[in-house]
C-alpha cells in the first residue's frame, strides 16, 4: 500500500508555527527589517510581499488605490499597510481557547 | 391605485433633510420621501429601490451635488432630478441645466418661497412617467422607429441607457443596421429596442451606411413585439429571484454603499458600484492568492479580506458557492465591518 505520511494536507490551522510580529519591505519587494524570527522571515516573507504587493499594484491598475488590506484566516491575522510602495507587514497567531 | 411617488433628499444637513422631508410628505401626492446626508449613500438607495425624483443640495464634502447628478443622469436617465441649493450664482444653475436637471431652485427663505418650492415639487412629480425617453416622454423606442418608418426619413437614431449607447440607422424609412456595445445588426436592433428608458438624438442621416439588415422594418418590430412579450413574461419570473432581493436588502444597511456576489468566475450581481467587473476581478485574485498564502503558513482558511482607502473600506469573504464583497464608508472599522458582513451572510445563507 503507498502511504504518503508526509503528504502536505488542508487541515486545522497550526497557529503555533505563526510568530507575532511585523516587518517592512521596500518599493522593490526586500525586506528590510523585522520583528519576527529571522528563519521564519526568509521562509515566508518573499512570499507574504509577494502577494500584499500584487494585491495593492492589482488594485491600483484597476483604478482603486488601497492604503491597507488584511487577511484574517482561521489561524492568523495579516496586515499589510502600503507605503508609498513599500510597506509594513504585521503577522498575528490567532489561538483558540481549549 | 397608483403607488406613491418616491422621492430621494440628498444634504449633509439633517435639519435641513428633516425639514424638506416634513415639507414633501404633506404634498398633495403624499409621496413617500427618503433622506441621505451623503451621495454615496444616495447612491446605494438609488441602487436599492426605484424613485420618482432626486433631490439635492449642491455643496457637500467628499461628492458634491454635481458629480451625483453626472452619474445619475448617466444610469438613470429616466430619473427625475432637482437642485435645491443656497447658492444663486447664475455659472451653477447653468451648469445644472446643462447636466439635464429638471429643476434648480434656491433655498427657501420664506413662507410663500416655502409654498412656492412645495408646489414645484409637486409639479415634477405630477410630470412623472412609467416610461418613455426624455425628449419625447410618451413615447418608446417603437413608436420613434415607427414614425421614422412611416414618413420616410432618413436618420441616425443614437440611444443612450445607463451609459451604454446605441444606434440605429435609418434609410428612407427602412432600418438598415444598428449597433451597440459590440453587437451589430438585427441582434443589436433587438437589445436597444428593449431599452424601455434612456435619452436620444436624431443625428444627421448616413445613407452610405453599408445594409446589415435587410428584414422590412415592420418584420423587424412585429419580431421585436414576440420578443418583448416572451422578454416580460421571463422578467416576471425573475422578479423573484432571490440574490437580487438580497442584493437590494442588503444595500440597506446603515453603512453598506455597494454589494457584489459572484459565483465563481461566474456572472456578476451588484449594486452600487460602477464597473463592478473590476471590484470582482480584483477580490478574486486576492481570495485566490490569500488562500494559497494560507495553505502555505499553514494559517488554515480565508475567512475573509478587508480592504481599505481613504474613501471607503471593503471586506471581501467568500460562502458557500460564491464570494460576497461589500463596500462600507470609511468610518466603519474593521470589526464593524466583520459585523456587518457575518449578518450580511447569514441573511444570504
Amino acid at each position: 500500500m503507498d502511504v504518503k505520511l508526509f503528504a502536505r494536507r488542508s487541515g486545522p490551522a497550526r497557529s503555533f508555527d505563526i510568530p507575532q510580529g511585523a516587518f517592512t519591505y521596500d518599493s522593490a519587494g526586500g525586506i528590510v527589517v523585522g520583528s519576527v524570527p529571522t528563519d521564519w522571515l526568509e521562509a515566508y516573507g518573499p512570499q507574504l510581499v509577494s502577494v500584499f504587493r500584487k494585491a495593492f499594484t492589482s488594485a491600483e491598475q484597476k483604478g482603486l488605490p488601497l492604503a491597507e488590506i488584511a487577511l484574517h484566516y482561521a489561524g492568523a491575522r495579516i496586515t499589510a499597510r502600503d507605503l508609498r510602495g513599500g510597506g509594513i507587514v504585521y503577522v498575528f497567531p490567532v489561538r483558540k481557547q481549549p | 391605485m397608483p403607488s406613491k411617488h418616491k422621492v430621494l433628499i440628498v444634504d449633509d444637513e439633517q435639519e435641513l433633510l428633516n425639514l424638506y422631508a416634513e415639507l414633501l410628505r404633506a404634498l398633495p401626492s403624499r409621496p413617500e420621501v427618503h433622506t441621505a446626508t451623503s451621495g454615496a449613500r444616495a447612491l446605494a438607495l438609488l441602487e436599492s429601490d426605484t424613485f420618482s425624483l432626486l433631490l439635492t443640495d449642491l455643496h457637500m464634502p467628499k461628492m458634491d451635488g454635481f458629480q451625483i447628478l453626472l452619474m445619475v443622469r448617466r444610469k438613470y436617465p429616466a430619473l427625475r432630478t432637482a437642485v435645491i441649493t443656497g447658492m444663486a450664482d447664475q455659472e451653477y444653475r447653468t451648469r445644472a441645466y446643462s447636466i439635464g436637471t429638471d429643476l434648480y431652485i434656491e433655498k427657501p427663505q420664506s413662507r410663500p418661497e416655502l409654498m412656492l418650492f412645495a408646489d414645484c415639487i409637486e409639479g415634477l412629480l405630477g410630470q412623472e412617467e412609467k416610461g418613455g425617453f426624455r425628449g419625447v416622454q410618451s413615447k418608446n423606442l417603437v413608436d420613434l422607429v415607427q414614425m421614422e418608418s412611416l414618413s420616410h426619413s432618413s436618420s441616425v437614431l443614437r440611444v443612450l441607457q445607463s451609459g451604454i449607447e446605441g444606434k440605429i440607422w435609418i434609410v428612407e424609412g427602412e432600418v438598415v443596421d444598428a449597433e451597440t456595445d459590440g453587437s451589430t445588426g438585427e441582434p443589436a436592433f433587438q437589445r436597444i429596442m428593449g431599452w424601455r428608458r434612456g435619452s436620444f438624438e436624431i443625428l444627421p442621416a448616413q445613407p452610405e451606411r453599408e445594409r446589415r439588415i435587410t428584414t422590412s422594418t415592420q418584420s423587424l418590430l412585429l419580431d421585436f413585439a414576440q420578443w418583448s412579450d416572451e422578454a416580460r413574461a421571463a422578467a416576471e419570473q425573475d422578479s423573484g429571484d432571490v440574490a437580487e432581493g438580497m442584493l437590494r436588502a442588503v444595500t440597506r444597511i446603515e453603512g453598506v454603499q455597494s454589494v457584489l456576489t459572484r459565483k465563481g468566475r461566474g456572472e456578476i450581481e451588484a449594486w452600487g458600484l460602477e464597473e463592478a467587473d473590476r471590484y470582482a476581478e480584483w477580490g478574486a485574485e486576492l481570495l485566490e492568492a490569500a488562500s494559497e498564502l494560507g495553505e502555505k503558513l499553514s494559517a488554515g482558511a480565508v475567512q475573509r479580506a478587508i480592504a481599505s482607502s481613504a474613501d471607503r473600506r471593503m471586506i471581501l469573504q467568500e460562502e458557500e458557492d460564491r464570494f460576497i464583497l461589500l463596500g462600507l464608508n470609511a468610518e466603519t472599522t474593521n470589526r464593524e465591518a466583520g459585523v456587518i458582513m457575518d449578518h450580511v451572510a447569514r441573511e444570504w445563507t
